[in-house]
């Protein structure tokens, strides 16, 4: 008798922790076709180039417009594919991208302290180099967010290669080593207060 | 299957004893059971405080009755469905319910900018300087925008008048902005027009006035110290000669400049520097009001509030005829009708003229006959005046007579205060705005010689007295324009009506009162199309259009040609402009002018004396649609949504007026009459009136403008005071009819409940008492002891010494002025929603902060203390472990945290909180918000829903913030970085917050404070938040 709401309470705890319940690993079709594998990739534009306030604010943001036309005003710059971007940006309409990484409104959390502690963008993100279109690879769930605030030091890399998709250390470093000494010297005191990230 | 029903017997509720019945009687009760509330020896430290005429009457035990305990409906069960049949029936629905919803969000967009403003990161707030004035009195502001839209009001740190601080007014500025029912549409009559359509309408229409060289044309407008509209005005003028500009203002500063114009031939400004002064007479005048004029006195008022301050603690005497904020933190308090205090003033200056050689020319002023005691009480505070002399003050409100103010400024120069406590300059806003200045536009009126007249003053029509009779001469006048904010009852009559454009949405340019000039830069374009009086004004030139900005920035370039948009630039950024203080005069006395003047004077007559006030919240009614400063409990009477008429309880009693009844609860509604005008209005009683004085504040009883905002606001709130209000006597005069309309209605104040119990809450004592009671010292360490006993906690003590931060907050009652600033602030800083006059009377007011003000002693004479109460964050509290879902917990630097998501909304937290603190979202307050109106909310800050409950954070956001910019920066937090919003806004500077963990920061200093108690200590609840006691400084003369 107790079986049924134990098993459909079960089920629920497992559905909204499973990829289908944190929309990982799900191609999110957006309204310009923008392929990383290109941009970072090809031509190894660095991330903060458009994600500009990733070190100095909550958001990474998405780029204005006006940075897609800083080279597509002369490189491609007739090409059909990028005239949504063109039309967008003579028009004074914002492009309307669809959030991909889309954390619930009462979660705080803040880009800026955490690429300048040590954590990389591939991290969380993962390879965006050899993303189509970006999908979200982290659960990014609260227990996930724990694991590496309750233990950051295997996370850290040194922060001149924040943006680096492919670092490890180099082999003969000790991980662990180099992750105990990163935190020491970036100084990192991860919180696991609640209003670290709920206020 | 589980049983839905179970057999067990349904205890009854018991019904509570109504007070006016016999009670019955019963065992007397035990002691013991209810000791909390009797700890020996704690009590009030020799004084009982009481918050409303029935606590007193119960005393101490007042917080036994049960019928006290909770607003009447604050237990109202909802009508309909119960909840327990609501469970049932979803009982069996919910497991299926929303499997998906679990899972499944909406696609959220982002849109970013097509090329982002520069210096814009999306996701950390710009702060931009401006300014605001009322009635021409300017005010530096700083105002936080995230992305283009203003969210927080600051005063700006460089102004020298507010020095970072704002009042209420300028809090809930902000909110005007974003008001959905203001006017949108330029319209003549009915029809909505373009800009253009006014402009050639009025340089059409000035071929009527050209040829008679502006005679029928006249300006009704709002006092300015603005430079680009006083040379607009000087432009119109010179185009018109025969034009006239009256200035209009419903809180006319008339009698200021009149009286230093007895006092010294001309008119001057006088600027009060209260912090030099050891002793302070203040004659009606409230200058610990949060106006934007007072900040600065307040601040120094409060400085020298303080004990341990090099100077010395000051003294304040106050005549008034009602309790105002400053009357509140008086030493010394006398209660007069106002029209006895221009003979208090004689006396003073009188017994100066005996005593002392500099006022020897006027020992022969005798002044009125005044009773015994208010002699003793003149002889005491002229003896006092004379000792400080060159550092004593004597400052009269804007209220009182000319004579009144002569008569102080003939004090203060004799006394050689001018120059060190008080200094004179040239005006900087009109000097007559009163009467004075727009009779002559009323004359013209009757005689219908008027073609246009152009109001850019504030709703004159619903603010003049009622004998003016404007709204009827207005319909005569064939072109009324008419610049307001809303369509009100000037609007209704105007031709042309120009929506007026916000503060925030403006470019212009203010000067406070000492002159100071400051450029208003707009934070957001219109919204709702509005225009500013520089473009109307415009309209009346024969010149080019000039946009405001190029308006404004022409005018300081022919100020300052070198180098200009350089410093154009350096203003607007700052929010200053340098050296535009206006330079100090030296006004020589004319002593013997002022004699005679006071050897003429008449007493007053006697009888029944109506007082016309501002209201602390709404000013004039100005600010009336303003649902923050509506809600916001007046400082002195709590009053919410209403404006009442407040008298002594012996007048009341002398008039046959019950004013409240208990049973009903609702107040008598009154009809006052003068000179065949009448309204009516509810009576409360108020402590620390004078006798035969009935005081009505202005600014309420509206009947044109909706209050949308709320939806469950009544259609008028309050009654207009202007109906009884006479162009003779704009301020107070006798000959005030009262009588009883035998109605009651509901007037909602918030402090009905009687919490001070005889407990230590709230503590004032004199410097004596304090000084020698080493008893009290060891008291106020918060020891947590009952009865000697230490009084067990379920949570053991965290040490928190090995953390960085350590946070705490104090609160100097001593400078509290209950204002209440810092309760506008924090509802600004944290989206908290307004819940409106019906949900307010059941007790579910959302502020986080509450300014409980708490009198002792007499009815008549009561001292007063106020005392913020916010969360108190307790390293103990009682709230966080009867949580049953963990939603409220203690971070690991001592704050007590609210996860909004995680609550269920059981209230039991609320329940156990001694302080009551916390706020519950009874209902769905932040639903069907437009677009517009939530432009307001801060994105730091959650929004919260129904069903969570809320309370002060210390302002986790801006902690976090704080925190992560200090460690980018690897650094601690600087204890000036961070501020709390009520610490940013208080004007007397009485919250200090920070990190008790940092010996060097001032918070810590506090705790140490040997003035420093816990409220509630003996629960061991163990709070962060410490308070100061209220430290008077009476006059041994007359203790």
């Amino acid at each position: 008798m107790l079986a049924v709401p134990a098993v459909a309470i079960g089920g629920l705890l497992i559905l909204v922790r499973s990829p289908y319940g944190t929309k990982q690993n799900r191609q999110i079709v957006q309204p310009i076709q923008f392929d990383h594998r290109h941009h970072v990739g090809d031509e190894g534009i660095d991330c903060r180039y458009c994600h500009y306030t990733v070190e100095k604010s909550p958001n990474a943001g998405i780029p204005a417009t006006q940075v897609c036309m800083s080279c597509h005003a002369q490189v491609w710059n007739k090409s059909p594919l990028l005239s949504l971007v063109r039309e967008a940006y003579f028009k004074d309409r914002p492009i309307p991208w669809n959030s991909v990484h889309n954390l619930p409104d009462f979660v705080y959390f803040n880009h800026s302290i955490h690429v300048n502690k040590g954590v990389g963008c591939a991290s969380c993100h993962g390879r965006v180099d050899q993303m189509p279109s970006v999908e979200q690879v982290s659960p990014l769930t609260m227990s996930w967010c724990l694991d590496c605030h309750r233990d950051p030091q295997k996370n850290l890399r040194p922060v001149e290669y924040m943006t680096s998709m492919t670092w490890k250390p180099d082999p003969g470093v000790d991980g662990e080593k180099l992750g105990a000494d990163l935190a020491k010297l970036y100084n990192v005191h991860t919180r696991t207060s609640c209003d670290t990230c709920h206020r | 299957m589980t049983p839905t029903r179970f057999p067990l017997p349904v205890v009854a509720d018991e019904k509570s004893v109504p007070l006016s019945a016999a009670a019955p009687a019963e065992a007397p009760p035990d002691e013991a059971q209810f000791a909390p509330h009797r700890t020996p020896g704690e009590h009030g430290y020799g004084r009982t405080y009481w918050r409303t005429l029935e606590e007193k009457a119960l005393g101490p035990d007042a917080i036994l009755n049960k019928d006290r305990e909770f607003s009447p409906g604050q237990l109202d069960v909802p009508t309909g469905f119960q909840r327990r049949d609501f469970l049932q029936l979803m009982g069996a629905s919910l497991a299926l319910a929303g499997i998906t919803a679990c899972t499944e969000k909406p696609v959220e967009r982002v849109l970013a900018y097509t090329k982002t403003p520069d210096g814009l990161a999306p996701g950390n707030p710009l702060h931009y300087a401006t300014a605001c004035a009322r009635d021409g009195i300017g005010t530096g502001l700083l105002v936080t925008a995230w992305e283009g839209r203003p969210t927080k009001v600051e005063g700006n740190p460089s102004h020298p008048g507010s020095r970072g601080t704002t009042g209420p007014a300028e809090q809930a500025l902000l909110l005007q902005l974003y008001d959905p029912s203001r006017a949108r549409v330029l319209k003549e009559r009915s029809s909505g027009r373009a800009w253009h359509s006014f402009r050639e309408s009025m340089s059409q229409r000035a071929a009527v006035w050209g040829p008679a060289g502006g005679a029928s044309l006249h300006f009704l407008v709002e006092p300015s110290s603005s430079p680009t509209v006083l040379a607009l005005r000087q432009e119109i003028l010179a185009r018109f000669p025969k034009a006239r500009i009256h200035a209009y203002s419903s809180a006319p500063r008339d009698n200021i400049y009149e009286g230093t114009r007895w006092a010294f031939g001309v008119p001057l400004e006088p600027h009060i520097d209260v912090e030099r002064a050891d002793i302070v007479l203040s004659l009606d005048a409230d200058f610990l009001e949060a106006r934007s004029e007072n900040l600065a006195a307040t601040r120094g008022f409060a400085a020298r509030r303080d004990l341990q301050s090099a100077a010395g603690m000051n003294r304040l005497y106050v005549v008034e005829p009602r309790l105002s904020i400053t009357g509140g933190m008086a030493d010394h308090r006398l209660r007069a009708r106002s029209s006895d205090i221009e003979g208090v003033a004689l006396g003073v200056l009188a017994q100066l003229g005996k005593t002392v050689p500099a006022l020897s020319r006027f020992a022969s002023v005798s002044g009125p006959g005044l009773p015994a005691e208010t002699a003793r009480w003149v002889k005491a505070v002229a003896k006092d005046l004379a000792s400080k002399a060159g550092h004593s003050l004597v400052v009269v409100g804007e209220r009182q007579t000319p004579l009144t103010h002569a008569v102080a400024h003939a004090i203060n120069a004799s006394l050689g205060n001018v120059g060190t406590t008080v200094r004179f300059t040239e005006p900087v806003v009109d000097t007559t705005s009163g009467p004075a200045s727009w009779q002559p536009l009323l004359d013209e009126l009757r005689a219908a010689r008027v073609d246009t007249l152009v109001i850019t003053a504030n709703n004159p029509v619903f603010s003049a007295p009622a004998d003016a009779g404007l709204a009827t001469l207005l319909k005569r006048v064939p072109n009324v324009v008419y610049l307001g904010q809303y369509d009100d009852e000037t609007g209704l009559l105007a031709n042309w009506f120009v929506p007026a454009a916000h503060p925030f949405e403006s470019w212009g340019d203010v000067r406070a009162l000492d002159g100071t000039a400051s450029i208003v830069q707009p934070l957001i374009a219109p919204l709702y199309n509005g225009l500013t009086e520089i473009e109307v004004l415009e309209a009346f030139v024969d010149r080019g259009e000039l946009k405001p900005y190029e308006a404004v920035r022409a005018t300081w370039k022919a100020k300052n040609p070198a180098d200009f948009d350089n410093a154009w630039e350096t203003w607007l950024s700052v929010g200053v402009v340098p050296q535009t203080q206006t330079p100090f005069a030296s006004p020589v006395l004319r002593a013997d002018a002022v004699a005679q003047l006071a050897a003429a004077a008449k007493p007053a007559p006697a009888g029944l004396e109506v007082n016309f006030v501002t209201d602390y919240k709404v000013f004039d009614g100005r600010y009336g649609q303003n649902a923050w400063l509506q809600e916001l409990p007046d400082p002195v009477s709590k009053v919410v949504w209403d404006n009442v008429a407040l008298m002594s309880e012996a007048t009341a009693a002398r008039l046959g007026v019950k004013s409240y009844d208990p049973i009903s609860r609702k107040y008598e509604v009154v009809k006052l009459t003068v000179d065949g005008h009448s309204v009516e209005a509810p009576v409360l009683v108020q402590p620390g009136c004078a006798d035969d004085a009935v005081t009505v504040q202005l600014g309420y009883g509206k009947e044109v403008v909706e209050l949308l905002f709320e939806a469950d606001v009544p259609k008028v709130v309050g009654f207009n005071a202007s109906r009884i209000r006479t162009i003779g006597a704009p301020w107070f005069r006798t000959g005030l009819q009262l009588e009883s309309t035998g109605r009651t209605t509901t007037v909602v104040t918030t402090q009905t409940q009687p919490t001070a119990a005889d407990r230590p809450v709230a503590l004032m004592q004199t410097i004596e008492e304090f000084q020698q009671d080493p008893e009290a010292v060891d008291h106020r360490r918060p020891m947590g002891k009952l009865k000697g006993k230490e009084n067990p906690s379920v949570q053991k003590p965290v040490d928190y010494s090995e953390q960085q931060y350590k946070w705490g907050m104090s609160v100097d009652m001593s400078r509290c002025t209950g204002c209440s600033a810092c309760v506008v602030a924090c509802q600004a800083e944290n989206n908290i929603p307004v819940v409106g006059k019906e949900q307010a009377g059941k007790g579910r007011v959302m502020q986080w902060m509450r300014m409980d003000r708490y009198y002792s002693g007499t009815t008549d004479d009561p001292e007063v203390v106020n005392q913020p109460m916010l969360c108190q964050h307790c390293e103990a509290a009682p709230c966080e472990y009867v949580c049953p879902v963990n939603a409220t917990v203690h971070s690991d630097e001592g704050l007590n945290d609210m996860v909004y998501n995680r609550c269920i909304g059981t209230r039991y937290c609320s329940n156990n909180c001694p302080y009551k603190v916390r706020h519950f979202n009874y209902l769905h307050w932040t639903a069907d918000r437009s677009q517009v109106e939530r432009m307001i909310y801060n994105p730091d800050v959650t929004v919260r829903a129904r069903g969570v409950m809320e309370k002060c954070t210390y302002c986790v956001q801006r902690i976090e913030r704080a925190r992560i910019v200090s460690r980018l920066e690897n650094r601690t937090i600087r204890d000036a970085e961070l501020v709390t919003a009520c610490q940013q806004a208080c004007p007397s500077e009485a919250i200090v917050f920070g990190s008790l963990n940092d010996p060097n920061s001032r918070v810590s200093q506090l705790h140490g404070d040997p003035r420093r108690f816990d409220v509630l200590h003996e629960l061991n609840t163990r709070p962060r938040t410490a308070y100061l006691t209220k430290i008077k400084n009476p006059n041994p003369e007359l203790a």
